[in-house]
């Protein structure tokens, strides 16, 4: 038995049910046109400039962090799986692995990336 | 065909009870706080609730804003149903009963829930609104801080089990993975607070923060693609429960006489661990302050990383010696 199959239906299940709960009240549901309805809410505000503009954002820092470490957990997977059979031999080299990154890490810090002044 | 049908039964009851945690947790909140909560939609104690919102917010209207991005605001919010729906795939209810045993099930679970976080960017860029997409940055940060701790700590019983199959993982434990002393514990408690920061609930609030962003991502949606946000938000604390439950406290053993189909019993006991878990969330949910955005991402990187980094290790040294 394939044990993709499951996944696939609960996929396709899945959008069925999507696109019926949207579709449902398309039928449905009233429809009365008004200009003020179809501005972005501010809080009864009348909206000021355009939300597609330029911001300090300071997350791009914290992705590229996360990237490293995401795919350092993603290398640390099939370690974890084994960890019995590859013995202290293998917790040394992972430890090397994770120990580089590590130094990276602290650098951040040191840096400054995580920070917010 | 088997397959086919259980996947279906599985998604009806799962959304079934995630429609009814909604209706559990406004009970729940409503007494902590001294009120009754909802009451008058279905007699004792309002349980027809979840049915009223469902066909009250089909009955709204659903309204695209003009300066939307309109492709990417219609996609964005079956794509993060899509993704909590398929993190139900890899757990399993009772012994061979799961609607697929993946050889990377904690692997796959992970991968599927970030897709979730995609679908809520998107959506908050898409509204062109400054509060959603204010939101959507901070969702993003949150959740991609969170995950690696989140990870790190499900690694803890992937060493110990020596597999990343969940049903593998829940035949290891004759003693639940959170009882372990010092490194079951602390993965335990640092996937409980990664977990609850992965659904954005108090005290991780931050992308919803109804006081100053006013809701969330979600502000320019309205009727059922808001609803769809929402289930999936719920439908994604039900796995996370249930995941949390099979990672660390046993899945669906137990103690039960032999009496009827042993599968009833397993579901039984997979049901209350997973609902403490549950009743844990809200708890804190409800009883907390919200963490301002800057010490929350600091606090994940900082302490929850390193601390879940050497947890990791100490689980594998464990693992070597025993």
């Amino acid at each position: 038995m394939n044990p993709y199959t499951g996944i696939i239906t609960v996929f396709l299940i899945a959008i069925v049910l999507a696109l019926f709960m949207i579709g449902i009240p398309k039928l449905i549901s009233p429809k009365l046109e008004e200009p003020e309805k179809y501005e972005p809410y501010e809080s009864g505000e009348i909206p000021i400039g355009e939300a597609w503009s330029r911001y300090p954002v300071r997350y791009y820092l914290l992705v590229i962090t996360f990237l490293i470490f995401e795919i350092e957990a993603l290398f640390i997977f099939p370690w974890a799986i084994k960890v019995k059979e590859l013995s202290w031999f293998g917790l040394f080299e992972i430890f090397l692995f994770v120990f580089i990154l590590l130094l990276g890490w602290i650098w951040a810090i040191k840096k400054g990336a995580l920070k917010w002044e | 065909m088997n397959v086919i049908l259980f996947s279906i039964i599985y998604l009806i009851v799962a959304l079934t009870i995630v429609m009814y945690i909604t209706w559990f947790e406004r009970k729940f909140a409503a007494r902590i706080q001294n009120r009754v909560g909802p009451y008058y939609v279905g007699r004792p104690h309002g349980w027809l609730q979840p049915l009223a919102d469902v066909v009250k917010l089909m009955l709204k209207e659903d309204i695209v804003p003009k300066k939307a991005d309109k492709t990417i605001f219609n996609i964005a919010p079956p794509l993060v149903f899509i993704g909590a729906l398929l993190t139900f795939c890899v757990l399993p209810v009772a012994k061979g009963l799961y609607i697929s045993d993946l050889a990377v099930g904690i692997i796959y679970f992970f991968a599927v829930s970030s897709l979730m976080i995609f679908g809520v960017f998107l959506a908050g860029w898409a509204s062109n609104s400054k509060y959603a997409l204010l939101s959507a940055f901070r969702a993003g940060a949150q959740v991609v801080s969170y995950e690696i701790p989140l990870i790190l700590s499900a690694l803890v019983p992937v060493v110990l089990a020596g597999s990343l199959r969940t049903s593998e993982i829940v035949r290891a434990q004759d003693i639940p993975f959170a009882l372990y002393p010092v490194f079951g514990w602390v993965a335990f408690i640092i996937f409980l607070i990664a977990g609850l920061a992965e659904e954005n609930k108090v005290p991780f609030d931050v992308p919803e923060a109804e006081s100053e962003l006013v809701a969330a991502y979600n502000v320019e949606y309205s009727g059922m693609k808001f609803a769809l946000f929402y289930a999936s938000e719920y439908a994604h604390i039900l796995a996370l429960a249930v995941l949390a439950s099979i990672l660390f406290l046993g899945g669906y053993r137990g103690f039960y006489p032999h009496v009827g189909p042993e599968w009833v019993w397993q579901v039984i006991w997979l049901f209350i661990k997973s609902f403490f878990m549950l009743c844990l969330f809200l708890l804190i949910r409800w009883s907390f302050v919200r963490i301002r955005i800057d010490r929350l991402l600091l606090f994940s990187w900082r302490i929850l990383f390193p601390i879940s980094l050497i947890n990791l290790f100490l689980a594998a040294i464990w693992k070597i010696f025993f």
